[in-house]
């Protein structure tokens, strides 16, 4: 599934680490909505070579900002605040306004640094102010450069719902600084993780296997192991998208886990990791109880789960679970989209009844 | 749809009937007299029927008749009085047939019914039936107002007859294909085709009109049955991303999905309020334009530019989204006031300089100026002119759909539009705005030396004609419309974009005009 991509190994600097390896990865994708170049292991202090039109306009978070001003490139900084709470159109419109009041025009460019919300807000408003400038991120969290900054999907909430207004739109480039990771909460690396392993999961069984062989120099964040982790989940991530762009056909596969883990993560409160993580343990059960993947190859998700610290099952209340599952927007349904494992490293969509998930032992 | 009914509504003694008959036989249709068919099939005249069962029992029998009328084809009703007066009955018979209002002067009215013997008026049995009448029109003379009207006073029934074959036949839809962005869709201008817009556009899943509390109580019901009608109040000062948010907040609550297609029921504010709904509604669900000015007809209604306006100016966020299909009733031009005809008429205009001498030629001879109330210029016209105007943007925005060159010269007149528009805060027209910048765009063309200083000659009793201004008014601060312009998100790093005139319909751009060269243009054109 890898041909649709182009993957090559950047040498315009060669740059090396002291080892002499190549450090940085690059990757092209085409999407409908534009081209975009994602770059791993390229730091923050590089940014400047990406750009066109100096100086940025740089969109980030007070975390961010606190750890990291001082390797910013030059150019006027916008700082929001944390949480999907600063995720609504008053602060869309609060950066708005600073832009106007910067004089930003249509040749700006607009960069992103930051985790998944920044990303989602940065590009929301980079498609938008002016018709669309260009626009580029930062991702500073693991989550946030196997998942977040790719795929082309940006918007902010409100009336309760997630990303209810949004566009599709890909940024210029997207580099994902490895030099940032070890300052991330222990959660956050969690949230991280369970996509990767996800990723592997769905689509890539030669990565899976890598994943199962080196979790413990993954957890210490050795270059070459994250790196490597973060441009497969990218090929397949992008892969998958520029496949799909809008519609939810294959790109529901990156769903896996997810549709438990939402409803457990709206549930319990637990970080998002850990509930796609028992969401993955649930989804693998019902692909065994299929006959999908075997006792052998669900234990074998399970085993790695529990290697990369992550949790298989918690207690909570299974019918509030079953209940925030079947509620799709304001529709009761009978059935959901579920996405199960055919073996390891492949993936199918199947309509399952909500009686049959309750059924689940892992409940 | 192979033969749309025709209805015919409109005051008694409008000719209704005899029309109606002779419009059947010319096209081979079938004829209902609604008041004739409640009479047969009750067995009791109309008086006799208000009379021993009272007015509630008649009404319902025409929304009976109303209904089933609706399912057929090739049919000419003519209908009662007040039947589509009910906005029940006018939405059923409108989405199947094209509707037009007979009007007449009181006299011709009570002259006619007081020949006409075969009909008991039970409404007129009073002292002084003349003045009941004046009374009546009054009364329903909105409600009549949102049909497109035919005048029979002093005319003949067959030449009625013929007037109405006329805008029936002989004016077939205009079908117009775009492509842009990698789509294709359709702009299908003619008279009447609101009714139709959900099969000429082909939808099949939910609707949402968003329409402004103007237009909406004029044609919203005329689109047919849909799932939300959603009406935001009207004005520029209205584009703004909380009228956005709450349009959003409105489709959720009515469980509106991205199954789901918004229709654009209205100007160019609406064009742009929908349009960025519909780009930024989950993520993006089908948009139809209905643009029911000619301004939204002639311009914004294609090119897929949506847009909102900051405080600091207008269009400053929005996003490009192609619509599945444009289509463009001319009847509802109808319903324009002279001023916002004149302010469409200034982008016909404008289209004429960039790329359309012939039409420019065209609007030099004919007489644009619309009076109010009436059906100057005609529907064919309209159309025509409609047609020949967006043929203009269409050839413009296929070259160049996300706006990255080409389409620059689509902006002649409006840097200087734009930014009168802003100093003014925006109480003078967009139209009146774009009519002076071209004035000064042809001015300072030839201050350049690019074209003849007989462009500008010929260009302002045009205008004039149209009812626009050709001079900027005297109070404006010129320096803060260069200002303005300099903030202009066209503006690229500080650089005014002009476009300038070589010729009619021969333009091109320019970054390099001075400062000074600019002001000699805005103290020239100064009233």
């Amino acid at each position: 599934m890898r041909k649709a991509v182009s993957r090559h190994c950047d040498s315009r600097r060669g740059r090396h680490d002291d080892r002499g390896f190549d450090i940085m990865k690059q990757l092209r994708i085409k999407g409908a909505s534009g081209a975009s170049t994602l770059l791993v292991g390229e730091p923050l202090r590089h940014l400047p070579s990406y750009l066109t039109t100096p100086p940025p306009i740089i969109i980030t978070d007070e975390n961010v900002r606190r750890l990291y001003a001082d390797q910013f490139p030059d150019g006027h900084v916008i700082t929001i605040g944390t949480g999907e709470n600063i995720k609504t159109l008053d602060t869309v419109a609060r950066i708005y306004t600073e832009l106007m009041h910067l004089e930003a025009d249509r040749s700006c460019c607009i960069v992103g640094i930051g985790g998944g919300i920044v990303c989602d807000i940065t590009g929301f408003v980079a498609s938008t102010y002016m018709r669309g400038v260009r626009f580029g991120f930062v991702a500073t969290t693991l989550l946030a450069q196997v998942d977040a900054s790719v795929g082309g999907k940006n918007g902010v909430n409100f009336g309760g719902y997630k990303n209810i207004v949004g566009t599709f739109n890909q940024p210029d480039f997207v580099l994902c600084d490895l030099e940032m990771l070890p300052s991330l909460p222990e959660e956050q690396l969690q949230s991280g993780f369970a996509e990767i392993a996800k990723h592997a999961a769905i689509a890539d069984a030669g990565m899976f296997a890598y994943l199962e062989q080196n979790t413990r120099r993954a957890l210490g964040l050795e270059t070459d192991v994250i790196e490597r982790l973060i441009y497969d989940s990218l090929v397949i991530k992008s892969t998958i998208v520029n496949q799909d762009e809008r519609e939810a056909g294959e790109r529901r596969k990156l769903n896996f886990g997810h549709t438990f883990g939402h409803a457990i993560e709206k549930v319990t409160g637990v970080p998002h990791g850990q509930a796609v993580s028992m969401g993955m343990v649930l989804a693998a059960e019902l692909s065994r109880q299929r006959g999908l993947i075997t006792a052998q190859e669900e234990q074998r998700l399970k085993d790695l789960l529990v290697q990369l610290r992550l949790p298989l099952r918690k207690t909570f209340d299974r019918e509030a679970v079953l209940e925030a599952l079947g509620k799709d927007k304001k529709r009761e349904r009978e059935s959901v989209h579920f996405v199960l494992l055919q073996g390891l490293g492949n993936a199918v969509v199947n309509d399952i009844p909500l009686s049959e998930l309750r059924g689940l032992q892992g409940f | 749809m192979d033969k749309p009914n025709i209805v015919l509504t409109g005051f008694m003694g409008t000719g209704k009937t005899t029309v109606g008959k002779m419009l059947a036989r010319q096209l081979d249709y079938d004829f209902v007299d609604t008041d004739e068919l409640i009479e047969a099939r009750a067995g009791k005249t109309v008086p006799e029927i208000f009379q021993e069962m009272g007015e509630v029992a008649f009404r319902e029998m025409e929304s009976t008749v109303a209904r089933e009328l609706a399912d057929q084809q090739g049919v000419v009703i003519s209908t009662g009085g007040r039947l589509m007066l009910d906005p029940g009955n006018a939405a059923a018979l409108s989405r199947t047939g094209r509707v037009f209002c007979l009007v007449a002067t009181p006299e011709e009215i009570m002259d006619r019914v007081t020949k006409d013997t075969s009909h008991e008026r039970p409404l007129l049995a009073v002292p002084n039936p003349m003045e009941r009448i004046v009374e009546l029109m009054q009364q329903r003379q909105e409600d009549y107002g949102q049909f497109p009207q035919m005048r029979t006073s002093e005319k003949t029934p067959d030449a009625v007859t013929k007037n109405l074959v006329g805008l029936f036949q002989a004016n077939p839809d205009q079908r117009l294909p775009i492509t842009g962005a990698g789509k294709q869709y359709e702009y299908i201008v003619g008279g009447g085709l609101l009714p139709f817009v959900k099969n000429l556009a082909g939808i099949a899943g939910p609707v949402a009109i968003i329409t402004d509390t103007n237009t909406g109580p004029l044609y919203a019901q005329s689109c047919g049955p849909v799932d939300v009608v959603i009406e935001v109040p009207p004005g520029q000062q209205n584009k703004t991303l909380a009228v956005v948010q709450s349009i959003c907040e409105e489709l959720i609550e009515k469980g509106f999905d991205r199954s789901g297609t918004i229709i654009g029921l209205g100007g160019s504010v609406i064009s742009g309020l929908a349009g960025f709904v519909a780009a930024v509604y989950m993520r993006g669900v089908d948009l139809v334009h209905c643009p029911t000015s000619l301004l939204a007809m002639v311009d914004t209604s294609i090119g897929g530019k949506a847009g909102i306006n900051l405080p600091q100016g207008k269009n400053l966020v929005g996003a490009f989204k192609q619509p599945t299909a444009v289509i463009a009733d001319v009847a509802t031009l109808q319903s324009l006031s002279p001023e916002e005809f004149s302010s469409g008429m200034a982008e016909v205009i404008k289209h004429s300089l960039i790329d359309d001498a012939a039409l420019f030629a065209q609007i030099e001879d004919g007489s644009w100026a619309r009076e109010a109330g009436t059906l100057v210029p005609p529907l064919a016209d309209l159309q025509a002119l409609v047609a020949q105007a967006i043929q203009v943007k269409i050839r413009i925005v296929q070259e160049d759909p996300f706006d990255k060159g080409r389409r620059n010269v689509l902006n002649l007149g409006h840097t200087f539009a734009h930014a009168i528009e802003q100093v003014c805060e925006h109480t003078i027209r967009h139209g009146q705005a774009v009519a002076m910048g071209l004035v000064a765009s042809a001015n300072l063309s030839a201050r350049l030396g690019h074209c003849a200083p007989e462009l500008q000659a010929r260009l302002k009793p045009v205008l004039a004609d149209a009812g626009l201004p050709t001079r900027i008014p005297a109070h404006i601060d010129l320096p803060r419309i260069y200002e303005a312009m300099r903030r202009d998100k066209k503006a690229a790093s500080g650089r005014i974009r002009f476009i300038l005139l070589r010729a009619f319909g021969d333009v091109f751009v320019s970054d390099t005009v001075t400062r000074e060269e600019v002001m000699a243009t805005l103290e020239d054109i100064r009233g």
